[in-house]
């Protein structure tokens, strides 16, 4: 499976600082590299770039908010185990779907209800 | 009226994440979070030794890395035997100038199969001979990584794939083994447990445990949906359950002084916690009661030694 | 010139690990390789040597704790024999797949049942294949010389291999030999202090001993294998480096009277200088037998290998270990299988002697060489002894 860098409708708005997908050009999936290009005793030189991995291709359920019922609390950022959510710019926390897996922990912690999973055919 | 409840404790951590994104763990897997939380706890400035298990696996395979610090994977059982090299070498190589002088946290992780068992000599060996260093046992409650088979931390009861529940045995027939209190009868200087149910609190006490001078060892309960056979969205509730019911109970034990780092009034019947797992649901009434019991006894043994302080 | 001294040789070469700079020891006790550590444990203790010296709980960990410091950047040493080696194998395998450059002195002793404490060579023949670059010393200087050599070797950013110095445990170990030390600044000139490839340091973070799908683990190994062969012109370059410093030259095979022998015996580590001696009785005799001597075990010089015997009738391979069920002793299978492919090659007559410190004597020697000769005559081609046992 070949991972893709995500299209604006698929990120989530406002990721975290840290947390935007590395660049550092592609990394070659395993399969592709000859041993040649392989560093001195396998080390890996580029931090984080996991990051390239679409892990939101597991989900069959996707966080959905309904902004009026955001405190801002930052829960859902806080308990997320995938480090989906990223504040947006009215402080409330989004879900990058490229890396949401759809656990659900976000919607069953938030304290107001104000996120649901849905299905990833319907709705937004 | 948003604009009041702006600050709340969660954005009083650092927004940056140390543990990227992309890791290959199942959905709702708390011993994620509980990396996580530790990696944000202790920043850029750390050097990590870590076991085989479930979060070396998601985190490592070659060509991709979670990790945005310096980490470390050798083998299964000497992860503290390694801290010990990278922390002396960091001593010897700032001694003699090789390095500037800095701040550097060696951090030594494992599961609790890495933790308890085959990792236990490894780590003994480490804590009695004092090198300064974070110990953090991320425990799922069996090895996980190789398909749900039991550990000696696997509680009183559970079904694994090594302590079935079947005809003639009913799950495994030995009590969870306390890594907290071994690590305290070594006299080192902070032993904690946590739960990234309580995450400010987990930040708290690996921060506490990093800047100890000497060895430090921290005990986090990961709840593992997928051998706990819970549904993901729980992970969080679980681990909260785990707290309440007095079953998991959150403590400090700086230089052999028991402090409780949250005590109830009265502890919710842990039904409520069981109910949740599959890996319960053949329990006897019988069974819940013995072990109710025992989880009471020894939370109020607890609370006897944090009254006295040690 | 250095001064000549007579010293215990695993005093000579704990010296020789001082004054190689190592920056990080750790120690695990078994006996005969103890003398080192207790040496190098009373340098440290009297300041004599800056290093961070510390007992672990197993030798398992004393690998792994040098595998820790490597990685982060200190030149770590660790010795152990037998059952220790046995223990911590599973580290070799992995300290060579991280290529990181520690060195081990390996005190050749039994592996058990039944326990032993005395010298044979069945533990090094145990790691034959862990991607170790592996050496055989024959007395108490080459002990000493190898520490540095495989320091500079090992640390060199075209090898970055580990590497073992194999010792005959007590028969090296616990002997005092006539040696001679080199000077501080020499060593100093030979051996600069270590500079890592990639190390662990938050001011460049990498990840290291990320675990590899089959998809790229054939890769990860043609690697680690084109690599380690590739660290033979590397070895002999240290090689020739160290004897323009001190006069003493190495090579990978070493011959003894060698030229137009018709017989030749093989050996590795301390049997050499014995059989030098019964080599030197025989010769007086007018007999024609010569000595090879294997230094290199890996990456095994299979070319110099070749080029030393041509010429010779018959091989006798004295081997100090059996591969039980096997191919009886393993340096006479190497060294058919070196062999094999070449249309005219010598006999070899494989005999295992010396087990478990057993003392073989120049005497022994020669009539080893002796029936050898009679029945590689009487057509035998495939002959094996495990020589002295009494029956």
């Amino acid at each position: 499976m070949v991972p893709s860098l995500p299209n604006d409708q698929e990120r989530g708005r406002g990721n975290l600082s840290y947390s935007k997908r590395e660049v550092f050009g592609m990394t070659k999936p395993e399969y592709e590299w000859t041993w040649k290009e392989l560093p001195v005793g396998n080390v890996i030189l580029e931090p984080g770039n996991a990051s390239q991995y679409r892990t939101g291709d597991w989900k069959s359920l996707k966080p959905v908010l309904k902004r009026e019922l955001c405190i801002h609390c930052g829960l859902c950022y806080i308990f997320c185990p995938d480090m989906a959510y990223g504040p947006d710019s009215e402080s409330c926390f989004i879900a990058d779907l490229f890396y949401c897996k759809g656990c659900g922990i976000c919607a069953k912690e938030c304290p107001t209800g104000a996120i649901t999973m849905v299905m990833e055919e319907e709705g937004k | 009226m948003t604009e009041n409840l702006n600050v709340f404790a969660v954005r009083t951590l650092t927004q940056k994440e140390y543990f990227a994104p992309g890791h290959r763990s199942c959905q709702g897997c708390a011993e994620a979070l509980a990396v996580r939380l530790v990696a944000k706890a202790l920043g850029r400035n750390v050097i990590i030794a870590n076991a085989t298990g479930c979060m070396e696996i998601v985190s490592s395979p070659l060509p991709y890395t979670s990790w945005r610090v310096p980490w470390f994977h050798v083998a299964f059982e000497n992860t503290s035997a390694v801290a010990s090299g990278i922390e002396s070498a960091l001593k010897v190589l700032m001694r003699k100038g090789r390095i500037p002088r800095k701040k550097i946290v060696t951090l030594a992780m494992g599961g609790d199969g890495g933790t308890a068992d085959i990792g236990l000599q490894s780590l003994s060996g480490a804590l009695e001979r004092g090198h300064n260093f974070l110990y953090v046992c991320t425990d799922n409650e069996a090895y996980m990584n190789t398909g749900i088979q039991r550990s000696s931390s696997t509680p009183f009861g559970a079904s694994t794939t090594t302590s079935p529940a079947g005809k003639v045995q009913t799950g495994q027939v030995t009590w969870k083994k306390n890594m907290a209190a071994i690590a305290a009868a070594h006299n080192i200087p902070y032993v904690a447990t946590a739960c990234p149910s309580y995450p400010i609190d987990l930040v708290q006490k690996v921060k506490k445990g990093a800047d100890v001078d000497g060895p430090a060892y921290i005990h986090i309960l990961s709840v593992c949906p997928t051998g706990w056979r819970s549904a993901p969205e729980l992970s969080i509730k679980l681990g909260r359950l785990a707290v309440e019911t007095g079953i998991f109970p959150l403590y400090e034990v700086e230089r052999g002084q028991y402090h409780l780092s949250i005590d109830f009034p009265k502890l919710k019947p842990i039904k409520e916690y069981i109910k949740l797992q599959g890996r319960f649901r053949h329990l006897t009434e019988e069974m819940i009661e013995g072990i109710q019991k025992r989880v009471e006894k020894e939370y109020e043994q607890l609370k006897e030694r944090a009254k006295r302080g040690f | 010139m250095g001064k000549r001294i007579g010293i215990e040789v695993s005093i000579a070469a704990a010296e020789a690990v001082k004054q190689a700079n190592v920056d990080v020891i750790s120690a695990y006790p078994i006996t005969p390789q103890t003398h080192i550590v207790e040496h190098l444990s009373e340098l440290v203790a009297n300041g004599e040597m800056d290093a961070e010296f510390f007992c672990v709980e197993s030798e398992h960990s004393a690998l792994s704790v040098c595998v820790g410091s490597q990685a982060t950047g200190a030149r770590s040493f660790t010795c152990t024999s037998a059952q220790g080696l046995a223990l911590l194998s599973e580290v070799t395998f992995i300290a060579s797949g991280l290529r990181l450059p520690i060195v081990m002195i390996l005190a050749n002793r039994t592996l058990s049942a039944p326990l032993s404490i005395w010298n044979d060579h069945s533990d090094a023949m145990m790691v034959r294949d862990c991607g170790w670059i592996q050496f055989f010393t024959e007395n108490g200087q080459e002990v000493y010389d190898h520490v540095f050599i495989s320091y500079r070797v090992a640390e060199d950013r075209q090898v970055l291999f580990p590497a073992i110095i194999n010792m005959d445990g007590f028969i090296l170990s616990h002997v005092i030999e006539p040696l001679e030390m080199i000077e501080q600044e020499k060593i100093d000139q030979f051996l600069p202090p270590y500079e890592p490839l990639h190390r662990l340091h938050p001011d460049k973070p990498v990840t290291m001993g990320a675990f590899a799908l089959p998809a790229i683990f054939a890769e990860t190994k043609k690697a680690q294998e084109v690599a380690l062969l590739s660290s033979l012109p590397k070895i002999l370059e240290v090689w020739k480096a160290f004897g323009d410093m001190t006069g003493r030259y190495y090579h990978p095979i070493e011959t003894y009277r060698a030229e137009d022998a018709e017989t030749l015996l093989v050996t590795m580590g301390s049997f050499g200088e014995t059989a030098s001696v019964a080599v030197d009785q025989m010769r007086a005799e007018g007999r024609s037998v010569g000595l090879i001597k294997i230094r290199l075990w890996r990456p095994f010089p299979f070319n110099d290998f070749k080029k030393a015997v041509q010429g010779a009738k018959n091989l006798v391979v004295i081997d100090r270990a059996v591969s039980p069920g096997g191919p009886k002793g393993p340096v006479a299978s190497e060294v058919r299988s070196a062999l094999f492919g070449e249309s005219v090659h010598p006999t070899v007559y494989d005999f295992v002697a010396g087990i478990s410190g057993r003392d073989v004597g120049p005497s022994d020697f020669v009539k080893m060489v002796d029936k050898a000769e009679i029945e590689i005559e009487e057509g035998n081609r495939e002959g094996y002894e495990l020589y002295g046992v009494r029956e």
